[in-house]
């Protein structure tokens, strides 16, 4: 039964030469499991946004939206507020109010439900999702994937039957993201709710989805089952959408069904009867000088808390791009705070270019030393405009007009972000946000870049060209060090990676020896290849190791 | 939880704000202390013959009119609202009025507050109170005032200068003057 | 913590009333029985509810009773007694007895005000904020949310500027500056997540009429009796009060404690209701003995 019908949908946003999407039709039906995705500014989420009155963007339509076979535009708000749940990207921005429990409430009180229907509904929501000890705290206290949940399940409290849902993974970590994925799919199978869902990570939910969208420029490429658009997109573009499995697929001239879940994919290579052969070099980087020492961190926030950062040893060494990882709450931001000199640890010894922290004094540390990228760009920014802000910067570092503009100049043209010099970083898109930003932390020319998770709520697209860019930065002679818990990102550019877990390092090495030693933790191409091809970590090692295998074999 | 030490924070900001507060109230207000018996300790001029003299006179009756408002101890104290009965004193040069009913008051033992020329906004001496009996004590208009030679002069009892003979009434007026005197 | 107490779990319209009763009489009543009652009762259960925290805090209670209870003869020369004469005033004992119980008054106030916010906690606030006015309770839930948001943003922001080598000097202007700058940009993200939640509300469908406002309390028969309770006592304060049978008199010399009908019964009433959280406090633990050796 069709719950959703779009026919020859057509949107411009108000002072846009452009369509922000073209043509769309599509169907959804009772039940199903629907994945948008595409590059970020496909249109992906003025889609969404069209399908639920209250939030729809203004601009001119065109075309049709039936929803249960009447308009949308024509149904009450009442209808749309309860049959149509929206959750967005941003867990922070969501929450309206200090209690969970009153999150709960909030739609089922704005809908005029009564008490005793509400305190069921809270009840039964709770059990389902698990959040009953949890009820009565404040919500400014919870994780970030606590809040997407506590998102999911208050738009669930009022039982709509379509729920759509904008990136709500976005920001955070691979364990989080897994939950929440896995309590959307226990949703759509044993509720049976409808679920139209934009995203970006779809390493899990490309096999789990009924119907796969794909957007470009606001067109529909592709649309049909898993592997109706795996087939269609293999070999273009945007093959880099593609699960691992369906990568390694395509990349060894596979022939058949696609491979999408990593179960798939090890199928696929186990029949490829591969002798375990070319195991790429673990070439052991040779130990400069270290540039960070930290010795025996100890870290808490308060008098009475728990520390943090217990017994933390590590040390970066020059010119490498090490990445350290660990779920959220393993205390990644604190490690970050307390080797950039923002956060003072109570005991310990910290020496940045062989120099203790502290005797850097004003703000020589972050002039040419050392810069850090924070987790949210937009803090990086006091000034309306990125070039001002650019040359508000170069003043405090010292500079003078004409050294600034050649900076600012060479800057901009690395990460060709020129076209945005007179725009308001506020309004750049998250990619473009963050290029600035980094090209802001640039600016003091540091010797060590610090990253604090700088995959967050990035595609994979803007994620690979980020990865390429830091690289070519440690080929100039700068250390990176980045924050994160993308363990797809640090496989296939760290040169080094540690496990943060507890306050201290549990594992540190190179990536391939690290990915190869844990079991859970690790990537995709680490999941699919374990045991079949031995130490490899991304889908180009496996590649690679599958072609000289069959080199071999011939 | 954060509090297991002694004082902390903006609990002892209180306590010194508290504390500099009174510092500084002793400071302007000055420290001269005095026992009772020092205070009361005056020493009032005989009358001789060619001294200059003034006429000195207490009086609460108006305050009967509305004794509902004091409280038993106020009421006994007042008795038949006669608290000094006309009395002639000397008069030093230069004597104003307050001078002149400080040194009466401490010779009788009469009790009296005042608040100083520095204390208020009008920089005059203000007479709060006499006998116990304070103004505002019988309605919002009461209080005492002073008549000269039955006028009511336009200043300050502070800075109102005697002359040989004149007569002085210090009355507890109901309605801000009006009800006593000419 | 404050959540095992059981006058934490009262409905909040007792709970208002009950402090009001208590706030009204330690304040409006001049009688020293009364404020004795008010200052014991409030110490012994805020020192239930803080316990150690109490130990310290106990100084400066200490501390600040004396500061108020010497002030008051310092501005207040009326009395019979004086003991001495400081700038030609009288310094007297009816002065200083009346400063103890003005001390003692203020003291009880803030110990039973402190007690309040342990017990009446932003929920409570919240729910009866929207009782009578739906949208402020909302807006004061939000603004509770709000407010640990933006500390963690402003934080956030600071080290980002730091690290970007923004905090030049330890100049006094500088650091307005920079503080200014932080201002800015804090509140430039602020602008841009308020769309995104007006956004999250209307999406679940804020702002239509006819909206509810839930909570998670309800009326029990222990709430009513803590009402009627504390409303008696009100009355009989409000009639005390009136009546001016009850208060005593400092000036010119301090009268006698009254010891009428009305008085009694007015520091029986008031015993009660200031030691009424301390005896809840002592059954609940009594019947939790009882029941543990039972068990």
């Amino acid at each position: 039964m069709e719950i959703l019908h779009i026919e020859d949908l057509n949107f411009k946003y108000p002072d846009n030469e452009s369509f922000a999407l073209k043509e769309i039709s599509f169907t959804v039906n009772k039940g199903d499991f629907v994945l948008v995705c595409g590059r970020s500014g496909c249109g992906k989420t003025t889609l969404l946004q069209l399908l639920k009155p209250e939030i729809a963007p203004f601009g001119e339509m065109s075309g049709k939206i039936l929803f249960k076979s009447k308009d949308l535009k024509e149904g009450s708000m009442l209808r749309s507020a309860r049959e149509i749940g929206f959750v967005m990207q941003s867990p922070e921005d969501q929450v309206v109010t200090d209690k969970v429990w009153h999150e709960l409430a909030f739609g089922l009180e704005n809908i005029g439900a009564d008490a005793e229907r509400i305190r069921l509904k809270i009840a039964e929501i709770a059990a389902f999702f698990g959040i009953d000890s949890w009820l009565t705290e404040n919500t400014s206290q919870l994780s970030g994937g606590q809040k997407q949940i506590l998102s999911l399940a208050s738009v669930l409290a009022m039982d709509p039957e379509l729920l759509i849902l904008d990136e709500p993974t976005a920001q955070l970590d691979p364990i989080a993201t897994e939950n929440f994925i896995s309590l959307l799919i226990k949703i759509n199978r044993t509720l049976g709710k409808t679920i139209i869902i934009a995203e970006h990570s779809l390493e899990e939910l490309f096999g789990a989805s009924d119907k796969i969208l794909l957007l470009n420029n606001g067109m529909i490429t592709a649309c049909g089952t898993a592997q109706e658009v795996s087939q269609s997109i293999v070999k273009t573009d945007f093959e880099f959408l593609l699960p691992a499995s369906a990568r390694i697929f395509s990349q060894t001239e596979g022939k058949g069904m696609i491979p999408i879940s990593v179960k798939e994919g090890r199928k696929y290579l186990t029949d490829l009867n591969l002798k375990q052969i070319n195991k790429p070099s673990n070439k052991d980087s040779d130990k400069a000088e270290p540039v960070i020492e930290m010795k025996n961190i100890m870290f808490r926030y308060g008098k009475d808390l728990n520390d943090v950062l217990r017994d933390l040893n590590l040390e970066i060494y020059k010119n490498e791009f090490f990445c350290l990882l660990g779920s959220n709450g393993t205390g990644k931001t604190t490690a970050v705070n307390v080797m950039a000199g923002t956060a003072r640890p109570y005991s310990g010894t910290i020496k940045i270019l062989n120099k203790p922290i502290k005797s850097y004094k004003g703000n020589s540390l972050y002039n040419g030393v050392l810069s850090v990228l924070p987790q949210d760009p937009a803090y990086c920014f006091v000034k309306t405009t990125l070039i001002d802000d650019y040359y508000c910067c170069c003043k405090v570092l010292g500079l003078n007009r004409h050294e600034a503009v050649k900076r600012i100049e060479m800057i901009m043209e690395k990460l060709k972000i020129k076209e945005f010099s007179t725009r308001n970083p506020l309004d750049l898109s998250g990619g473009e946000r963050q290029k600035a930003a980094l090209g802001k932390v640039l600016l003091s020319q540091p010797e060590i870049l610090i990253l604090d998770e700088p995959t967050k709520a990035i595609d994979s697209f803007a994620k690979y060209e980020l990865g390429k860019f830091l690289s070519e930065l440690v080929e100039n002679g700068i250390t990176i060090v980045a924050v994160t818990h993308d363990v797809e990102f640090a496989g296939e550019f760290a040169s080094r990676c540690g496990l943060l877990s507890d306050g201290k390092i549990a594992g540190v090495g190179a990536p391939q020896e690290f990915f190869c030693s844990v079991d859970f933790y690790t990537t995709a191409a680490r999941r699919i290849s374990k045991g079949i091809i031995d130490g490899c970590v991304t889908c180009e090692q496996v590649v690679k190791a599958c072609k000289g295998g069959e080199a071999l074999e011939e | 939880m954060k509090e297991v030490s002694s004082l902390k924070g903006a609990k002892k900001d209180i306590v010194v704000l508290f504390v500099i507060f009174i510092a500084v109230v002793i400071l302007i207000k000055g420290t001269e202390f005095q026992t009772v018996d020092e205070y009361y300790l005056t020493h009032i001029d005989d009358i001789s013959e060619n001294s200059k003299t003034v006429t000195f006179s207490i009086n609460c009756e108006k305050a009967l009119e509305k004794s509902e408002f004091l409280n038993d101890r106020q009421r006994k104290l007042i008795g038949d609202g006669i608290i000094l009965e006309p009395t002639e004193y000397v008069l030093r040069d230069g004597d104003t009025v307050f001078d002149m009913l400080s040194r009466v008051t401490r010779y009788n033992k009469i009790q009296m507050e005042y608040q100083g020329s520095d204390q208020n906004i009008y920089n005059s001496v203000y007479i709060q109170g006499i006998n116990y009996l304070y103004e505002f004590d019988c309605g919002e208009t009461a209080g005492w005032i002073y008549l000269v030679n039955g006028q009511q002069p336009e200043n300050s009892c502070g800075n109102y200068k005697l002359s040989d003979g004149d007569v002085v009434e210090w009355v507890y007026s109901l309605e801000l003057g009006q009800d006593v005197g000419g | 913590m404050r959540i095992h107490f059981r006058f934490y779990s009262f409905h909040p319209f007792a709970l208002v009333v009950y402090y009001m009763a208590i706030l009204f009489g330690s304040m409006f009543i001049v009688n020293p029985v009364v404020r004795l009652e008010a200052l014991l009762g409030g110490v012994i259960f805020l020192s239930l509810i803080r316990k150690r925290r109490m130990v310290s805090d106990i100084w400066f209670y200490l501390i600040l009773f004396i500061l108020i209870w010497i002030t008051n003869p310092l501005f207040s020369h009326n009395g019979e007694t004086p003991l001495f004469f400081m700038n030609g005033n009288p310094v007297t004992l009816e002065a200083f007895k009346c400063g103890a119980s003005i001390a003692a008054a203020i003291l009880a106030s803030i110990i039973w005000f402190a007690s309040a916010a342990e017990i009446i906690d932003d929920e409570k606030i919240v729910y009866l904020a929207g009782r009578f006015f739906p949208r402020l309770g909302l807006t004061i839930s939000m603004a509770l949310r709000f407010v640990p948001r933006l500390k963690k943003d402003f934080s956030a922001c600071e080290n980002a500027q730091k690290t970007a080598g923004l905090l030049t000097s330890d100049s006094f202007f500088d650091r307005l500056k920079f503080k200014l700058g932080i201002l800015m940009s804090v509140s430039a993200k602020s602008v841009e997540s308020s769309v995104i939640i007006s956004r999250s509300m209307r999406a679940r469908g804020y702002g239509m009429k006819g909206s509810t406002a839930y909570s998670r309390f309800f009326l029990r028969v222990s709430d009513v009796v803590l009402a009627v309770v504390s409303l008696i006592t009100f009355v009989a304060e409000i009639i005390a009060v009136i009546s001016g049978k009850v208060g005593i008199e400092f000036y010119p010399s301090v009268t006698e404690l009254p010891v009428n009908f009305m008085a009694v019964s007015t520091y029986i009433l008031y015993g009660i209701t200031a030691f009424l959280p301390t005896i809840i406090e002592a059954t609940e633990y009594l019947k939790w003995k009882y029941y543990i050796s039972k068990i």
